[in-house]
């Protein structure tokens, strides 16, 4: 299932349009809760991530200074987390919240990107699409493209994402598009507001 | 003085353990005194057998000065009177002598050499004949009167057994129903269980059953010979048994589940069944109650079975309703299909039988024969299947988690399963879907069947073979099916491979095309009688090529003629080798063809006013129809063949 990511900016509304019949419309979440390993001297980050999309896995990605460590479990790993309190430190909890539209093959995925704390610091509008008809990027990048540049015109991307560029011949799997939201993440946690995308 | 009076006293017992060794400290390690068996081996070491014995006989007739000086020697011989076992050492040289004396004498007496043992002459003893007659008498009367003493007691014990033998058998048979059943004791009573509640099953109906003593009263009605004067030695019935299983009333008997495929032609709803004319197996008092539990257990077994069926029924939402009527559910299986189920429960002596309210008389009486015996054991075996799910939870079992899901389930997690695959998990369908769905297949499996031997005898040139996957599921089969013409399989060949669904076919041609038809008839029937026509094409074609004839044109989708009612016609041109031949052929679905020939210069060309030159002539004559019916050839590509061969020219 081949994946991009984009993330746009918070002035410019997105007009979508009103689910009509060949839409088909229903909720979404990611949500993206970050640990940091105290247990070793370097700095060491666990990342647990939900996807509504794969309403019974858990997953959870290891990120040392070297490589990072992508695991997928069930949801029963959520509580081996919380046993887990004296050697992972939580730092902070994003999610991506929104509508879900069907197209065809085509998913599309909005979300707009909270930090849950005291108030609802809002970060920006992430914006999924999702190809579900084939698992090889390589075979439908250009037509993603496409239907891309039909709604965003000019926006659009003309190489893949930069996770994506390496793994183009690989068979797509859902750890892809969670490493893709992970990365957006940590941009998200970083800014402070609004950022445009290069 | 008071310290003059008291003196110390010390008391010491004697070492009894030497010493071993003295400590630089002072302290003292003793010698571990002697245990019971180094003790004796110590004082056994002492006998010396070589040393001669003391001679006790000789000492007797000694005076008094021998006896002083024995007294004298007895000193000397302290030590070894001493021994504790001298004596016994004595005793045993005294026997060991006498034995060899003995061995010696007799060794010399077998050989009878010098001596010989002869028997001392006895007197032989006054016979007083009537003293004589007298004892024997009195031993024989005394013999007698024991035997009859033994032979009362005997008697009296066999009497007893035969009282109480009913409670050796009683106890018999228990350890053998314990064998079988599960039985426990209820204060005064033995109480069983026949239920398969420990088998998986979770029907509120319970299997309780009682096991009793057979009376006695019911046993000692043989025969009035037996004098009083015997004791009652009546042997109990060997058909009966000691003990007696009350089983509750509403398990009695006999069930079955009758399953029914029926057209329904006219009515809307079914009327009752009629049960059993003739019960399986008239339940008999005197059944043993091996036969009587099996039976009810079958009973409870149906009765879960149908309370399942019909509870579904009625939950589920079909396109036309399941309709439950008493003790039968009906349920569409296909448009005018039905299948009823039934329990069918002969209890005792008296079979129930349902009012029949129909005007219809014989339609409602089911034949035997009917009756779908595959279909009734798919039914025990789905339930028991339930019932396994019900007690087997699959692996892994976590301490830490849920225990029940699947082993999909488990896995759907690490292998991030989306929503939609774990939708498809949670359908599970009802035991009653899935008999339905073996019926639905029942008869289109038939129809398949039917379709293709209809078709297989009507039509004879091209031979259509069916060959049945001899794997299937209840639910799925397949078969293969390949035309030839006979004389020509190695020219041409069509198969296609037709999977039989629940209510559909599946048809994949040797060319990659898949076609799903609906559950009629008809429309497998249409699809093999193009695929029919199909094969002659491709036929002719072949043979065609084989024979230097050249394709000139074919059509498979022929758009001129009559309009046929079925498909397409198809056609084809073809050349002879030399080009002065044409033969057109025209393929009809029906199985009708027509074949033309034309000449390729004109037979008929006359210059006339229009055209005149000789030329024209090439531009080929009409077609003449042939006459296919007086054709010679076995079958429609040898016709072909013999045409094509009897056109082709060799200048």
């Amino acid at each position: 299932m081949k994946n991009t990511a984009l993330q746009i900016s918070t002035k410019n509304g997105i007009n979508f349009r009103d689910p009509e019949e060949g839409f088909r419309r229903s909720k979404s979440t990611r949500t993206d809760i970050s640990f940091r390993d105290l247990s070793s001297s370097q700095q060491r980050t666990v990342d647990v991530l939900h996807n509504s999309e794969q309403p019974a896995s858990v997953f959870s990605i290891l990120d040392t200074g070297s490589k990072t460590i992508p695991v997928v479990a069930d949801t029963l790993f959520d509580l081996l987390v919380m046993k887990m309190n004296t050697v992972l430190q939580k730092r902070q909890k994003i999610e991506s919240r929104g509508s879900r539209f069907e197209l065809c093959d085509f998913c599309i995925k909005i979300g707009s990107v909270t930090v849950p704390g005291a108030g609802q610091n809002f970060k920006g509008v992430l914006l999924e699409i999702e190809y579900r008809a084939c698992v090889i990027p390589n075979y439908c990048w250009e037509f993603m493209k496409e239907f891309i540049q039909g709604f965003l015109g000019t926006n659009t991307l003309n190489v893949p994402p930069q996770y994506l560029q390496t793994r183009m011949n690989d068979v797509y799997q859902p750890i892809d598009t969670i490493q893709q939201y992970l990365e957006h993440f940590n941009m998200f946690r970083k800014s402070t507001g609004i950022m445009s995308y290069n | 003085m008071a310290h003059s009076m008291n003196v110390n006293v010390s008391v010491e017992t004697p070492a009894e353990s030497i010493i071993q060794e003295i400590n630089y400290d002072g302290q003292e390690i003793y010698q571990p005194p002697l245990s019971m068996s180094e003790n004796l081996t110590r004082l056994a070491q002492k006998i010396d057998f070589s040393k001669p014995i003391i001679d006790e006989v000789k000492s007797e007739p000694n005076d008094g000065e021998k006896i002083e000086e024995s007294i004298q020697e007895t000193p000397l011989n302290n030590a070894s009177v001493n021994l504790p076992f001298e004596a016994i050492a004595a005793k045993i040289r005294n026997a060991a002598t006498e034995i060899c004396v003995l061995v010696d004498v007799l060794n010399i007496a077998r050989e009878k050499n010098y001596m010989v043992l002869d028997p001392v002459p006895q007197e032989p003893p006054e016979t007083k004949p009537m003293a004589h007659i007298y004892s024997r008498k009195k031993a024989l009367f005394q013999a007698g009167s024991m035997l009859t003493s033994a032979a009362e007691r005997l008697r009296t014990t066999q009497s007893e057994t035969n009282r109480s033998r009913s409670n050796a058998d009683f106890h018999i048979e228990l350890l053998r129903l314990r064998q079988n059943w599960r039985l426990k004791k209820v204060s005064n009573s033995i109480i069983g269980d026949l239920s398969y509640r420990t088998a998986g099953s979770k029907f509120p109906q319970t299997g309780m059953f009682e096991v009793t003593k057979a009376d006695d009263d019911d046993v000692t009605n043989t025969n009035g010979n037996v004098s009083p004067a015997q004791s009652s030695t009546v042997t109990p019935n060997p058909q009966q048994s000691a003990l007696r299983v009350t089983i509750p009333t509403e398990l009695q008997g006999v069930a079955y589940i009758m399953v029914l495929c029926q057209k329904d032609d006219e009515r809307l709803f079914n009327t009752s069944i009629n049960l059993l004319s003739s019960p399986a197996a008239p339940s008999n008092p005197d059944m043993h109650w091996q036969q009587k539990l099996e039976a009810a257990q079958n009973v409870l077994f149906c009765k879960e079975l149908f309370n399942q069926l019909a509870k579904e029924a009625v939950q589920l939402q079909a396109p036309i309703p399941h309709m439950v009527i008493g003790n039968q559910i009906t349920a569409t299986v296909l448009p005018n299909i039905q299948l009823v189920i039934g329990l069918c429960h002969s209890s005792g002596n008296e079979i129930t039988k349902q009012s029949n309210n129909s005007n219809l008389t014989n339609k409602t009486t089911p034949q035997k024969s009917n009756h779908d015996h595959v279909l009734e054991h798919s039914l025990h075996q789905l339930l028991r299947e339930v019932h396994h799910k019900n007690t087997h939870h699959p692996f892994p079992h976590p301490s830490s988690g849920p225990l029940g899901p699947s082993t999909k389930r488990y896995l759907a997690g690490p292998n991030a399963a989306d929503r939609y695959e774990l939708l498809s998990l949670t359908k599970n369908s009802t035991l009653l879907e899935q008999i339905i769905e073996q019926a639905q297949h029942f008869f289109m499996r038939i129809r398949a069947e039917q379709v293709l031997d209809t078709i297989a005898k009507q039509i004879k040139d091209p031979i259509i073979i069916s060959h049945w996957n001899s794997l299937n599921s209840p639910t799925q089969s397949s078969v293969r099916v390949t035309i030839i013409s006979h004389g020509f399989d190695f020219m041409c060949r069509t198969s296609l491979l037709v999977h039989v669904l629940q209510k559909s076919f599946r048809c994949i041609c040797k060319d990659g095309k898949i076609m799903n038809l609906s559950y009629e008839c008809e429309e497998l029937r249409n699809l093999i009688l193009c695929q029919i026509y199909h094969h002659q094409m491709v036929g002719i074609q072949n043979i065609a090529k084989s024979m230097g004839w050249q394709l000139l044109a074919s059509t498979p989708y022929l758009g001129i003629g009559n309009v046929e009612p079925l498909g397409n016609a198809s056609s084809s041109i073809l050349a002879s080798p030399l080009g002065d031949r044409l033969i057109a052929i025209r393929c009809e679905p029906q199985g009708k063809v027509h074949v033309s020939i034309a000449h390729s210069p004109r037979k008929d060309f006359f210059s006339g006013q229009l055209v005149k030159e000789r030329k024209w002539e090439n531009l080929g004559g009409p077609f003449k129809e042939v006459r296919w019916d007086k054709m010679e050839g076995k079958n429609f590509l040898n016709k072909m063949e013999l045409l094509m061969a009897s056109l082709t020219s060799s200048s």
